[in-house]
């Protein structure tokens, strides 16, 4: 999404909200500090919009949302917990028989602690790749790295979890 | 399912005897249809159509719960009710038609209760529907759920069209039968387009959708009954899995119909357009909505000038 | 053509940036040579589509609607699914959401939720309570007949998917299952049988 003219804050907070909560989410496992960011995002969001310059919005957007959460992480000065969340939407197969279900809910908790296990800079690309769904050049400029690096991290990223993550493949 | 197709010489027997309806409260239909869509239960239901001496016969495993009912032929299952739908065997769909509000009966349908009888062991009592003072269908209803247990809708001429009857029954249902995946429905939003008559014989058209079929379906309804019209530019090979089309004469026109257990459906190339006509409503009903859509034809010098006005 | 032995530290990144769609297309051939045949490369590409997809697969949550400010569409995206919105509102909703990719999707969310919720097993009566007390809706709703008409409407061209012969083909039993689909909102849907019209393959 490129030269976008500016939406209010208010269609950011809707059409951007979910992405925003579920990083943080993804990246924390914790639901308060998910809702934290979103609202500290929004702040800042409609703070920046005054002066924001036409161009690549979602980069604009994910480098405010990013540095929002180091912020917070940097305040708050504790490492990211990895408590798992209570009241989850689990996503179910079909017809799921009663251990089917569980199992499918034991697979997202298991990915969700994995991600946490990984460093940092490994959890984020992974998390902007395949939970927000950004491009390699949205996340370049999100994360303010090259595009190298960022294809490096992601795979080492996935590496890692499919090392932490036990079923068979 | 076992769908057979029977040239048959008379009429069908009709499922429960008729007899003399005794003096009766007059229930409100809509009140009853509200009970029944939230009747729970399951079984299994023979369902059958006869038109014009040829049958067609089904019968199908069925849960019902909140409004939602199961449908299972054996190959395929459904998941069905308020809009919405998802289907799983050979062929597989999951449809959501957003918004779509219940729309009002009517007039012409008024319901009385007749005697009380016994189905499957259960008391039940009869309904009648009459559309004018005519009886257009009989309703077998389970006292203490309000489920159908069988059913006749008539034709023009008195016999039997269609009719179902619950051959197994259960007050249980699996609480998780509405139960569905993460797959995501195909929304249908309507589209504020219609070539088609608003009315049509009594029933109104509602909502106009583009399908992901490629072709547009203008719903229409009268509250009990209703079809869909599906359209398309130019002429259409209608093809089938069943391959049991046969043809349709009417008024002096040509169509092809394909008679289901459950519902029939009509196709014809009007010009410029292929039509397809899919619903529930009774022979005489279909008569009198085709003769208000566009008739069979080929290309004509009316087309010839509509093309050039909006082509 | 080099022939290429499949070297994990050498070649892995590949198979990632390979998955998701940012390769070159010279890349794109070493990839496939790579995986042609080669077990352990196979084996590894397969186990990173895997932990890709299990990724993707993550539920994704609601954003807590009190973090929200009331949108343009908002609240009425809930009473819009439930069928609750009068005609002109209606109206207005849907031609948003045929412009909005962002409000359809999340429309579908709204739609999950709910089925989420029915669908909760072990409910029979908290589910035949609730919908008694659901308020019945008899609502009339049709297409207002000002302004659009046989004459004045161009018809829709819509794309069709074309069969082997020269005319387009459409599958009727597709064509059933859509109007079951819609028919399924109307009161009759109770009472009138229903049935699945596919023949067995």
């Amino acid at each position: 999404m490129t030269d976008e003219l500016a939406p209010t804050w208010e269609d950011v907070a809707h059409r951007h909200g979910r992405k925003i909560y579920n990083f943080a989410y993804r990246l924390t496992g914790n639901p308060d500090d998910a809702a934290d960011l979103v609202q500290e995002v929004l702040l800042r969001v409609r703070k920046g919009l005054p002066s924001y310059q036409p161009g690549s919005f979602e980069g604009w957007l994910w480098r405010i949302t990013r540095n929002a959460f180091l912020d917070g992480i940097r305040k708050k000065k504790r490492r990211p917990e990895s408590a798992l969340p209570e009241g989850d939407h689990h996503s179910l197969g079909s017809s799921p028989s009663p251990d089917e279900v569980l199992s499918s809910i034991r697979l997202s908790d298991d990915v969700q602690s994995a991600l946490l296990k990984l460093p940092y800079e490994f959890r984020e690309a992974v998390v902007l790749c395949d939970v927000v769904g950004l491009t390699y050049d949205e996340i370049a400029e999100a994360t303010d790295a090259p595009i190298g690096t960022v294809r490096s991290r992601i795979h080492r990223g996935r590496k890692l979890l499919r090392g932490l993550l036990t079923w068979p493949i | 399912m076992i769908v057979r197709r029977i040239l048959t010489v008379g009429g069908l027997v009709a499922v429960f005897a008729i007899s003399a309806v005794g003096p009766a409260l007059a229930d409100d239909l809509a009140d009853y249809l509200a009970d029944a869509s939230d009747a729970v239960y399951s079984g299994s239901r023979v369902v059958g159509t006869t038109w014009d001496g040829i049958e067609s016969i089904g019968i199908v495993e069925v849960q019902h719960l909140g409004g939602m009912a199961t449908v299972d032929s054996g190959t395929s299952n459904a998941i069905v009710g308020e809009g919405r739908l998802r289907l799983a065997g050979p062929s597989e769909a999951a449809l959501l038609f957003v918004g779509a509000t219940q729309f009002d009966l009517d007039d012409r349908y008024a319901i009385s209760t007749g005697e009380t009888t016994e189905h499957l062991g259960r008391p039940t009592r009869v309904l009648e529907v009459t559309e004018a003072g005519f009886l257009r269908m009989r309703l077998v209803v389970d006292n203490s759920t309000s489920a159908p247990m069988a059913t006749e809708v008539y034709a023009g001429d008195g016999s039997v069209f269609r009719y179902s009857t619950m051959i197994q029954f259960s007050v249980s249902v699996d609480p998780d039968m509405a139960m569905t995946d993460e797959h995501p429905y195909e929304m249908m939003l309507p589209v504020e387009e219609a070539v088609l008559p608003i009315d049509a014989a009594g029933y109104q058209l509602v909502d106009v959708y583009a399908g992901p079929q490629g072709a547009n379906q203008a719903f229409y309804t009268d509250g009990l009954f209703s079809f869909s019209v599906f359209t398309t530019d130019g002429r259409v090979n209608w093809e089938t899995t069943l391959d049991d089309d046969l043809p349709y004469d009417t008024d002096g026109f040509s169509y092809t119909r394909v008679i289901n257990p459950a519902s029939l459906w009509v196709t014809w190339n009007a010009p410029g357009t292929a039509i397809a006509l899919v619903g529930d409503l009774p022979p005489d009903h279909l008569e009198q909505v085709l003769a208000e859509l566009p008739r069979p034809g080929t290309n004509g010098w009316m087309t010839r000038m509509w093309n050039r006005l909006f082509g | 053509m080099a022939d290429l032995t499949y070297d994990p530290d050498l070649h892995g990144e590949l198979f990632s940036a390979y998955l998701d769609g940012q390769l070159t297309p010279d890349e794109v051939t070493i990839v496939s040579e790579l995986l042609d045949g080669d077990e352990d490369a196979i084996r590894e590409f397969v186990a990173l589509r895997n932990v890709r997809t299990s990724l993707r697969m993550l539920p994704e949550f609601e954003v807590p609607a009190a973090l929200l400010p009331d949108g343009h569409l908002g609240d009425r995206l809930s009473a819009y699914l439930d069928g609750e919105l009068v005609t002109l509102e209606h109206r207005r909703v849907t031609k948003h959401l045929v412009e909005c990719s962002e409000c359809r999707a999340e429309l579908q969310e709204l739609d999950r939720a709910r089925i989420a919720v029915r669908s909760l097993p072990g409910v029979e009566t908290t589910m035949t309570q609730e919908i008694a007390a659901t308020p019945r809706r008899h609502r009339r709703r049709r297409i207002v007949a000002g302004g659009i008409g046989a004459a004045a409407a161009a018809a829709l061209v819509v794309g069709l998917a074309v069969g082997g012969g020269d005319e387009p083909v459409l599958v009727l039993n597709d064509l059933a299952t859509q109007h079951m689909a819609r028919a399924s909102a109307e009161p009759g849907f109770a009472v009138l049988p229903s049935a699945i019209e596919v023949a067995a393959p």
